[in-house]
């Protein structure tokens, strides 16, 4: 099963991710590096969150207990 | 860090500007070299040519700050030294997994010399327990030996240690697994409650159900692309491995840790950190105060691997613990801590088939790779086997396996030592198979422009002209083998990244951003811009980074750095030399598009004027000062030249008696766009493979499967490479332009080496032994078994 990335995470995900802008078809390559990609919460500074469950860009999503929308 | 997510980097760019087409200088020279067209935006400078042709950007400039580090005038954050400051330690859990029943800092508080105790606990946000009738536990769950509880603050490093030792810890234990193979097995102690849509233990858990967790295995994400089962019918030849690769904990010199003074009006954080925007921004969300209330400083970085972003623990405890005291503190992580906790290279177990054609085409590979970022995600290691061959079928699982053990987290390349062990391992075992030359395979099957002429580069060296092509050709105990391998990476833009460059009347220059130089030497290059502008030394260039208050840098990640600010500090040169000229025409009785800045010098195209000196020009200004600030634009042409890398090659000898493996020489021939500075460069490729080969050979994270505790962090047994085993390097330089910025750098921090370095060791053991090894660290014990495991095979797997 693969992971979705199309949702809204939460704003207290945070990685790394030093992608910034891609060049636009880079989507051949990049689930070749997505599960590389470690993350963390900013409420906990660990890899779990405030729920104790694991921190993840598709676990992080709408629905979670500790979920927070991002301020736009 | 960056708090978005992998999706939006694809957000679309600014609305496009006016337009210029240009010729730009596109290939390698000495093989490639022609020029291409390039719509560009009408404001940005003109081309450069080639380095050859340019006076100091690609020259090995001396470094900005060599005599400030060698003569130790450098300050680092753990030389921080601010008036009344306090010295904090950590509280530790001594146990891999267990919920904290209480904290008790009582006796810590009375301790002589201690001004304060904070304790983590949970902060929970805005969040809404899903389950309102399961109260949420005081305490974050330990799920490792090392994890942070709690932290002194007190007027000496020995009295917070002494203090730190008084917290008591009241705990109840929870089964725990340090062995991944064991964490995979369905009865395996849980590490995380799950699945996610049940509830976890703080009372509420949930959240998507589209991705799988099975006990402690998240996973596994698919990549497919064509079909593999078809590829493997359409092979004549099929090889396969199993490899293992180890944790290695991140050893920059400098530890984790901040400074943190907490006044009224701002928060002042001196952090040895990859990102000091990153920090502020964490700091700022953390404790919901504005940006503007938050300065990070990093004046001198001393080393960071990918796992110095964010605030992390230190930043936010010795801000809670400062703003407790009201006074400065001080919290640098020891070498144990640095070990334990903040963050390592995840392992990995991978499946790796590979099938081909007789002539080398590759019809499918097939990939199935576990790993463990101990309670951490981001064991992945499919880059190399999804990015390095053209193959007809692709099929690639991965999963992270949960255990009782620190995070993982980004460490040089994530995943790609790993993926590219097995892989260029696998290809070697292919080219043996099709009787072909491991350089002749890889130019049947990648199509890599660059490492084309990387591979020729190899193929024309004495060294690769020594290697005998027959394995274990050597007779004695001590057999010499040569091995080869590739590295791929990828580039990426940092669309953040900004400078402002300030003239003087004075004549005097400065160039500021907030960008860190975590010791890749930055600094040294955005002088070296400013030089060619405005043909000035870049001596004389003031350079000042590693401060909030300048223009946001780019973080140091992904090798970003260099391909992501250096056209925005050129670009701010440029417009600020046309502002300059504009000014000071009036002056000189001239026009500004009469006036041009040459070799250091104002010249009048239309020869009215006598060239004068760019001091002499200065003092000509209106003002006092001319400042420019621009930001990154970005790629030319983002769909070409998405990723680069580079090839290695290893000579060893194994003695067979003592299973000892010395590297004696590596020729490591890599490409990073336009070399800015080519010693430095060199440099960086010379730490990746030095750092290839402590990973390759020698380093390994213990942990201990009764107790749960690592047994092993610190420097001496925990083995990194020293001296003795560093092999003469030779780093050749592939000079590459490719037409995508003012200046036309890309990166090179990832691919130094580190990629591939690995998997030439292993082929070029093959090549003196015989033998397949399939597993790091290759020590002297795992040798020793796989040359005398039995025939069939000689491997160990």
């Amino acid at each position: 099963m693969s992971t979705t990335t199309t949702k809204q995470p939460c704003q207290c995900l945070r990685t790394k991710n030093p992608y910034g802008a891609t060049p636009q078809n880079a989507d051949s390559w990049l689930p070749g590096i997505h599960m590389a990609t470690s993350y963390w919460c900013l409420r906990t500074m660990g890899p779990a969150g405030p729920d104790d469950h694991y921190v993840h860009l598709a676990r992080c999503m709408p629905g979670r207990a500790c979920y927070e929308q991002r301020e736009e | 860090m960056t708090k978005i997510p992998v999706e939006d980097a694809f957000t679309a760019q600014a609305a496009a500007p006016p337009k210029k087409t240009v010729q730009m200088p596109v290939g390698v020279p000495g093989y490639t070299l022609a020029d291409e067209a390039r719509e560009i935006p009408a404001s940005e400078p003109p081309v450069w040519p080639i380095n050859k042709d340019l006076k100091y950007v690609g020259q090995s400039v001396q470094r900005y700050d060599g005599m400030a580090k060698a003569a130790g005038r450098a300050r680092y954050t753990s030389d921080v030294q601010l008036p009344g400051m306090l010295y904090a330690k950590f509280v530790n859990a001594n146990v891999p997994h267990a919920k904290v029943i209480s904290i008790d800092t009582t006796d810590a508080e009375k301790y002589p010399g201690v001004r304060g105790v904070h304790v983590i606990q949970h902060v929970l946000g805005n969040a809404v327990l899903r389950n309102p009738a399961l109260d949420p536990v005081k305490y974050p769950v330990v799920r490792y030996a090392g994890q942070p509880l709690a932290a002194v603050a007190a007027t000496t490093p020995a009295a917070a240690e002494e203090a730190a030792a008084l917290v008591k810890v009241k705990y109840e234990t929870i089964p725990f697994v340090v062995d991944p193979a064991k964490a995979r097995e369905p009865d395996a102690p849980a590490v995380f409650p799950g699945p996610a849509d049940e509830a976890a233990s703080a009372g509420g858990g949930g959240g998507p159900s589209d991705v799988k967790q099975t006990g402690n295995i998240h996973g596994p994400s698919i990549h497919k692309r064509g079909e593999t089962e078809q590829g493997f019918k359409d092979a004549d030849v099929i090889v396969e491995g199993h490899f293992v690769t180890q944790v290695q904990t991140h050893s920059a010199l400098e530890t984790h840790g901040v400074v943190a003074d907490w006044k009224p009006e701002m928060l002042t954080v001196y952090a040895s950190t990859q990102g000091t925007a990153g920090v502020r921004e964490e700091l700022a969300g953390f404790y919901k105060i504005p940006l503007t209330q938050v300065r990070v400083i990093t004046e001198f970085m001393g080393g960071g691997f990918g796992a110095k972003f964010g605030a992390g623990n230190p930043g936010v405890v010795a801000a809670a613990l400062s703003r407790k005291t009201g006074a400065p503190v001080r919290l640098m992580l020891d070498r144990e801590e640095e070990h334990l906790s903040v963050g390592n290279r995840p392992s990995s177990d991978q499946l790796l088939r590979i099938g081909a054609k007789k002539d080398g085409t590759i019809t499918a590979i097939h990939l199935v790779a576990y790993g463990t970022a101990g309670c951490g995600t981001g064991a992945g290691c499919s880059g190399p086997a999804s990015n390095l061959y053209k193959s007809a079928s692709l099929h690639t699982e991965e999963s992270d396996v949960f255990i009782n053990a620190g995070p993982g987290t980004a460490m040089r390349a994530p995943g790609h030592p790993q993926g590219a062990f097995a892989l260029e391992q696998t290809m070697d075992d292919l080219a043996v198979k099709l009787n072909m030359e491991p350089l002749d395979l890889r130019d049947k099957t990648d199509e890599h422009p660059v490492r084309r002429v990387e591979r020729q580069i190899v193929r024309e060296s004495e060294l690769w002209k020594s290697r005998n092509p027959v394995a274990a050709a050597d007779r004695g105990p001590v057999k010499r083998g040569v091995g080869f391998a590739q590295s791929v990476w990828y580039r990426f833009v940092s669309m953040g990244s900004s400078a402002e460059v300030r003239i003087h009347k004075d004549g005097s220059l400065e160039v500021m951003s907030g960008v860190q130089d975590i010791g890749s030497g930055i600094k040294t290059v955005m002088a070296q811009i400013l030089a060619e502008q405005f043909g000035v030394p870049p001596s004389q260039i003031a350079v000042k980074v590693g401060d909030t208050n300048y223009a946001e840098g780019p973080q140091s990640g992904g090798s970003v750095t260099t391909l992501s600010l250096t056209p925005a500090v050129r670009d701010a040169a440029w417009q600020a030399s046309q502002k300059f000229l504009a000014e000071i025409a009036p002056a000189l009785g001239a026009t500004a598009g009469d006036l041009v800045l040459v070799d250091g010098e104002v010249r009048s195209l239309s020869g009215k004027i006598e060239p004068l000196s760019f001091k002499r020009a200065a003092s000509k200004m209106t003002s006092s000062q001319i400042s420019v600030q621009a930001k990154r634009v970005p790629d030319y042409d983002p769909k070409k030249y998405l990723t680069y890398g580079g090839v290695d090659v290893a000579e060893v000898e194994v003695d067979t008696e003592l299973g000892r493996i010395h590297v004696r020489r590596v020729l490591s021939v890599h490409d990073c766009g336009r070399p800015m500075n080519p010693v430095q460069t060199i440099s960086q490729i010379n730490g990746g493979i030095i750092q290839g080969i402590s990973y390759t050979l020698l380093e390994n994270r213990l942990l201990d499967p009764v107790y749960g505790l690592m047994v092993n962090p610190d420097l001496e047994q925990y083995k990194i490479i020293g001296s003795r085993e560093i092999p003469d390097i030779d780093v050749r330089l592939v000079e590459t332009y490719i037409g995508q910025s003012s200046t036309d750098a890309s990166g090179i921090g990832e691919a130094a080496g580190v990629v591939s370095i690995g998997a030439a060791i292993g082929n070029a053991v093959y090549n003196a032994t015989g033998v397949r090894i399939r597993r790091t660290p290759m020590t002297p014990a795992v040798v020793l078994a796989a040359l005398h495991a039995p025939a069939q095979g000689k491997e160990l797997a």
